[in-house]
């Protein structure tokens, strides 16, 4: 018996460590997605301004194995001919990378934000199962993303 | 090239299913666990019906080469004498004076399972179920080129291994003329 409460006591203090350690890498991540999005709103408050664009934050629920139900802050932009972007947090535990902001045009994924190494950048599936190709998040290349987008 | 046929359908199938079941998660970059094994199954399913679809395509082939062979070697067996009367009802109902290749090419493989079904005795019950087993199959065949711009709803999507068994056993039992059963 005290072998098996041992056992048990174990895999209960093992499960209470891994509960905080997921609670504290939710947390970062709610906090990476929150950053993002008032970046985005911060580059785009000159367009904003002179009513070219309408900025908002949408809270996405999102659920997660590991991490269970949270919410996370997304963007809506809306531009003056209507056209909507949206950037809607997926998930913090994605392959090969910290985490995935998808950029959505309707219900298209146009390109990825994801988070490796401690650093945002662009992603976009070329094909389906290939690398996709990558490059970095910025005030500029976030421009020329959206002009492309506008265009 | 290698020669098309059953045997080499399955193993490119078999081959195809191993490549998708062995991808490392570097092909799945970016997606969550779950979104990486909706893609797995998805490329599972789209091997399954390329394949379902090349095996159907041999099959009608053969079935048509079958047809042709019935009347261009005169052979007397009573389901060749059933496929050469269709062809000539065939022949009839058409205008123009079509080549017996022709008729082989046009005459839809649905009428000469239906044909072979009706004529298998009482004893053939399972050459009878074959055919018709074929003819269920058959919409799909027409349906996937055109999948992008559906006309209607998905038909019953064949396994392979089902495909390839019913192959075998109608050529053992519809297109072996020496030791036909029905």
């Amino acid at each position: 018996m005290t072998e098996l409460e041992n056992l048990l006591r174990q895999r209960l203090d093992e499960r209470r460590r891994n509960h905080a350690s997921h609670a504290g890498v939710r947390e970062r991540w709610i906090l990476e997605c929150e950053t993002v999005a008032r970046r985005i709103a911060d580059w785009l408050r000159p367009l904003e301004a002179k009513g070219y664009v309408d900025v908002s934050f949408v809270p996405t629920p999102i659920h997660e194995e590991l991490l269970g139900d949270y919410e996370a802050q997304g963007v809506r932009l809306v531009f003056v001919d209507d056209r909507v972007l949206r950037l809607v947090p997926m998930a913090r535990h994605v392959l090969g990378a910290d985490g995935r902001i998808d950029v959505m045009s309707i219900n298209v994924c146009l390109a990825m934000l994801i988070r490796r190494d401690g650093e945002w950048c662009f992603a976009r599936r070329e094909e389906r199962t290939g690398p996709p190709l990558t490059w970095r998040f910025n005030r500029d290349t976030f421009h020329d993303f959206l002009l492309e987008f506008v265009r | 090239m290698h020669e098309i046929t059953i045997e080499s359908l399955m193993g490119d199938y078999r081959f195809a299913l191993r490549c998708i079941r062995s991808m490392d998660d570097n092909h799945f970059l970016y997606l969550t666990p779950t979104e990486r094994e909706k893609m797995r199954g998805r490329l599972v399913e789209e091997t399954r019906q390329d394949h379902a679809f090349k095996l159907l395509a041999l099959l009608d082939a053969a079935l048509r080469n079958d047809f042709y062979q019935s009347r261009a070697c005169r052979r007397g067996d009573p389901v060749s004498m059933l496929q050469r009367r269709l062809h000539t009802e065939f022949r009839n109902e058409r205008r123009g004076n079509l080549r017996s290749m022709d008729v082989a090419r046009r005459i839809a493989v649905d009428r000469i399972l239906l044909a072979v079904e009706g004529h298998a005795s009482p004893l053939a019950g399972a050459v009878k179920r074959d055919c018709r087993i074929a003819r269920n199959y058959l919409p799909f065949l027409r349906w996937y080129p055109s999948r992008h711009s559906p006309p209607g709803p998905m038909p019953l999507v064949p396994d392979p291994e089902d495909l390839a068994d019913l192959h075998q056993r109608l050529e053992e039992q519809v297109f072996d003329h020496d030791g036909r059963t029905v």
